[in-house]
């Protein structure tokens, strides 16, 4: 999985000249994990000097934990790695917790969200999360082997 | 929490190199040929390959023969009594291990599944893996 990740150079404020500066960039698990922090929080560096702050993958729910009020935890894996994801609940089910969903395992998921650190485990601040069907989990292998040429050059 | 996460694999790898997969996670995918609720095993058939699966762990679930699955475990080496598992009706035409059993912990429907995308997107990530594998042995940073 090594994509020589390199911190970039340039000042924080041309960091926005990176076009993942501003997407979900779409990477594998395995990739996430090894991303390296910059100094201003939830901002990472993968590749070749390329920046991201959040992220979409997409894969196997393999664990699933709601004892907490306040947020789901997840383990998604994606066959390249496994990462924690965790979606905080809405006032809403928190009021009512009957209404509180949570996918349940071996569903195929595609989560899009933060990237962070917490407590020294990588994990992902579930912005959005939806099921999708198997076939689109291999479009979405092929999708992320496409991209990685393109973390392999430097947007400066 | 500890996990591996599952490989993707598929079954004719396992059954011709079965103490290779020992103690290692992976992920399988093929139809479910027979299942057992008295003993928790499954018989999974792909192409001309067979595995069998110790359901144990994964609870209450409905089966339904003929359906594609894929399942995320572990392969441990199997006992005795799991050979009594095999489905005969299938043992002269299917290539099988008697050596593993896959451990499941997760298991998804995939009915629907394009197996012939899936078995090359499956090629295609694990030499992309294998080249950066090898570039990094290469050229240490």
């Amino acid at each position: 999985m090594n994509l020589d990740n390199t911190p970039c150079t340039r000042p924080p404020e041309d960091w926005g000249l990176d076009p993942l500066f501003w997407v979900s960039a779409k990477l594998f698990i395995g990739d996430l994990h090894l991303a390296i922090p910059s100094d201003l929080n939830s901002v990472y560096f993968i590749g070749n000097q390329h920046i991201v702050r959040s992220v979409e993958i997409v894969g196997i729910v393999v664990s699933v934990s709601t004892r907490s009020l306040k947020l789901t935890e997840y383990h998604v894996d994606d066959g390249t790695g496994i990462i924690l994801c965790a979606e905080f609940t809405t006032p809403e089910e928190k009021s009512d917790p009957e209404t509180r969903y949570s996918y349940p395992l071996g569903e195929t998921v595609l989560i899009e969200g933060r990237l962070s650190d917490f407590r020294d485990e990588r994990q992902i601040i579930i912005r959005s999360i939806k099921s999708i069907d198997p076939n689109q989990e291999t479009l979405g292998w092929l999708e992320r082997l496409a991209l990685r040429d393109h973390l392999a050059s430097s947007f400066i | 929490m500890e996990l591996e996460p599952g490989t993707p694999v598929f079954l004719e790898e396992l059954v011709a190199r079965p103490p290779q997969y020992i103690g290692r996670t992976v992920r399988a995918t093929g139809t479910l040929h027979s299942y057992s609720p008295k003993t928790d095993r499954a018989a999974l058939v792909d192409g001309q390959s067979l595995l069998l699966i110790d359901t144990k762990l994964l609870g209450v679930h409905q089966y339904h023969i003929g359906q594609t699955y894929q399942l995320i475990g572990v392969v441990v080496a199997s006992a005795q009594e799991d050979h009594e598992e095999l489905p005969k009706d299938l043992l002269e035409d299917v290539r099988y291990s008697l050596d593993i059993v896959l451990q499941a912990r997760v298991v998804r429907e995939v009915d629907g599944l394009d197996m012939a995308i899936y078995r090359k997107s499956v090629v295609l990530l694990r030499a992309f893996l294998q080249d950066e594998t090898k570039t990094a042995i290469t050229n240490p940073v």
